[in-house]
């Protein structure tokens, strides 16, 4: 298996009127991504800068062939976007919406459980973008990316960019970068990146960002030890955070001590990992994980 | 976003589940009328947005009316410290005055978020009273968890399950299961007020 | 608890809701009790502003919960203390920064601020303009230091270098924490 973005995927986008969807629709095909058609309940039939909008996915993905969504549906209508990119088929959906009600998240999974070919990715997170295949679903900024050889996850969206900017200094270059998001119910998971990525040609390291908040990098911590041999570097936000404040992330919260940054750190180093003290120096604990 | 213990419990009441009778109030002299109304007895409990209220000295059981009075103008206007609220405290501005009630068990249950599988979770507990998680620390064992379906919601059988588990028996086996699963609808109007109205 | 003649009553209470999803439950955000929170968070509150209020005295804004947590730690790794986390989140407009910096500068444990953006959605010039205006507005005598990096950042760093304003650039988040850390030592406290 490899990168699921490919030069073969067709984007459609949930929400391409709307400000954000439009410019980050546009950027992503300025970038070389094949942003096939937008959808916008109510505005079919209307265009933005040349790419078709249609009232449903459905429509949307049997005119053009869409096979991956990139999504800006407001909050309060998000969940059921990402029902209607499952049900009309789209195999891979990245919902880039931030402030999704958990309790339509806990629906959206069990509504996801019955389509097991279909991969979310998020909800409030980046997106995810590779950059040898000039494909782009999300609005990370572009031009701090190269094709190159580390696989970035990270579950924060801006931590992601300051990962990239590094291994790009650093002249390592990206593979695939994904983020799945700071909500504590998610689509795809820190093991579903690992597990690509270990079968990724284009993969040779890897970075993962975690922050405090559920035990997400500890299970990742185990999956590591057991299964993976490429070099992997960490880092973990949120060391100074207080306990019971929810820092931003839904799901970043230490609650009655636990997912604590300490923890996460132990968990990771104790499976080899290393982890990096402060996020200035990412690249090179990676660096330092590549020499062995 | 948090809300006080008065404001839970009259969400509780709206879905059918039993709170003992009381009052909220930032006046101790309604303090005491409430307290007379409740037949004597009462817990005089400060509401600020923390746990750890009871040994930072923020509840207070009265015998009388008086005392009543006299617990609450000690708590309102107190700076209320406790595990949680750091050392500064935090200023008491209501307490909720409630009848006194004959406990013969204190049981711990909660509902809260199991991210690892993206449902709810009922987690109960014979250790009622205690901080829970100082039980789950010293003995994870002691706390029950039954994750559960969030569109079809929790079941009577679920329901029976815990509250065999937690050793509940006879007619109060009986009584536990529509409290641990209780109608999904409100079954009193939303306006459901406190037996006397605030103002 | 059950009571002695076998009844099973709610003794004490605590429910905490999703914030997300009180837009659907007017009636339970009716039970918000502003008298329960940090009076600067309330007040950022107002303008969607993630800001929740720390012991420190290097205020921070920064675009992103996790490179907002990563800025706190960065200043403590450098020998700081953050006075807050501050995520002014995607899609923040010029008065959102405006009154975010009104916000961090109205703490007054507030010695230096560091303003940390890595632009993805959120646009580096919106960023320099809104701290222009509030630094301009507010006029602000403690030292700032801005680090700009991603979408329109040439733009931002152009708006901050015709401002005439005596904020410090940094190149990079360890540049930026050393800096500012440097700069509140040297401002005496």
């Amino acid at each position: 298996m490899a990168s699921w973005l490919s030069t073969e995927t067709r984007v459609l986008v949930q929400g391409l009127t709307g400000r954000e969807g439009k410019f980050h629709a546009l950027a992503g095909r300025d970038y070389g991504t094949q942003v096939v058609a937008g959808v916008t309940p109510g505005k079919g039939g209307t265009d933005v800068e040349g790419i078709p909008v249609f009232n449903t996915v459905h429509e949307a993905v049997e005119k053009t062939g869409a096979n991956a969504s990139l999504l800006f549906v407001p909050p309060p209508a998000a969940a059921d976007g990402i029902m209607e990119a499952a049900d009309a088929g789209v195999a891979l959906v990245i919902a880039i919406t931030e402030g999704i009600p958990v309790n339509d998240m806990i629906r959206v999974k069990a509504f996801l459980a019955d389509r097991p070919n279909v991969r979310l990715v998020g909800p409030n997170c980046p997106g995810v973008i590779r950059p040898s295949a000039k494909v782009k679903l999300g609005i990370m900024p572009a031009r701090i990316h190269r094709p190159g050889k580390v696989g970035i996850v990270s579950r924060s969206g801006t931590l992601t960019y300051e990962a990239v900017g590094q291994t790009t200094a650093l002249g390592l270059g990206q593979s695939t970068c994904i983020g799945i998001g700071g909500d504590p119910v998610n689509g795809t998971n820190f093991i579903d990146c690992l597990e690509m990525f270990k079968d990724d040609p284009e993969t040779e390291a890897i970075i993962m960002i975690g922050e405090i908040g559920g035990s997400a990098e500890e299970e990742a911590a185990a999956w590591i030890q057991a299964n993976l041999k490429k070099p992997v570097a960490s880092f973990i936000a949120g060391r100074t955070a207080p306990p019971g404040r929810r820092m931003g992330h839904a799901g970043a919260i230490i609650s009655g001590g636990k997912g604590t940054a300490t923890e996460k750190v132990a968990a990771l180093r104790a499976a080899g990992v290393l982890v990096a003290d402060s996020p200035a120096l990412i690249g090179e604990t990676l660096l330092k994980a590549i020499k062995g | 976003m948090k809300v006080h213990e008065y404001q839970a419990k009259e969400i509780l009441r709206r879905y059918g589940v039993p709170t003992p009778t009381g009052h909220v109030t930032d006046s101790p002299e309604e303090a005491r009328q409430i307290a007379k109304d409740l037949g004597g007895r009462a817990v005089v409990k400060a509401q600020i947005h923390a746990g750890g209220r009871g040994k930072g000295g923020g509840v207070k059981l009265a015998k009388t009316p008086d005392e009543a009075f006299e617990h609450a103008k000690a708590i309102i206007g107190m700076q209320l410290v406790t595990h949680q609220t750091g050392p500064e405290g935090r200023k008491v501005k209501k307490v909720l005055v409630e009848a006194a009630a004959d406990i013969a068990q204190e049981l711990y249950l909660g509902i809260t978020l199991d991210r690892a599988i993206g449902k709810p979770v009922l987690m109960a507990s014979k250790f009622g009273g205690m901080e829970i998680e100082e039980v789950a620390h010293k003995d994870p064992t002691a706390i029950l968890k039954e994750p559960f379906d969030a569109i079809a919601g929790l079941q009577p059988f679920q329901a029976r399950k815990v509250a065999y588990a937690l050793g509940l028996t006879g007619e109060t086996h009986k009584k536990a299961v529509p409290f641990l699963s209780p109608s999904r609808r409100p079954t009193s109007r939303r306006t459901a007020r406190w037996p006397r109205s605030t103002r | 608890m059950i009571t002695g003649s076998g009844d099973v009553v709610a003794l004490d209470a605590k429910m905490n809701f999703d914030d997300n999803a009180l837009f659907r439950h007017l009636d339970i955000k009716e039970y918000r009790d502003l008298d329960e929170e940090d009076p600067l968070e309330v007040e950022a509150s107002k303008f969607n502003l993630n800001y929740i209020k720390l012991d420190g005295n290097v205020g921070c804004m920064v675009n992103g919960a996790g490179l907002a947590m990563s800025t706190m730690d960065i200043i403590q790794y450098a020998g700081g203390s953050p006075a807050n986390f501050l995520d002014v989140g995607g899609g923040a407009n010029e008065e959102q920064v405006r009154n975010a910096m009104r916000i961090i500068l109205s703490d007054p444990n507030v010695k230096g601020v560091l303003i940390n953006i890595f632009g993805g959605i959120m646009r580096c010039d919106i960023i320099a303009s809104g701290v222009v205006k509030a630094v301009k507005e507010i006029g602000c005598t403690i030292p700032v230091v801005v680090r700009l990096e991603g979408t329109n950042v040439e733009e931002g760093k152009t708006i901050l270098r015709d401002s005439g304003l005596a904020v410090i650039p940094a190149d990079g988040m360890k540049d930026a924490a050393e800096k500012i850390i440097a700069a509140v030592a040297k401002g005496g406290n």
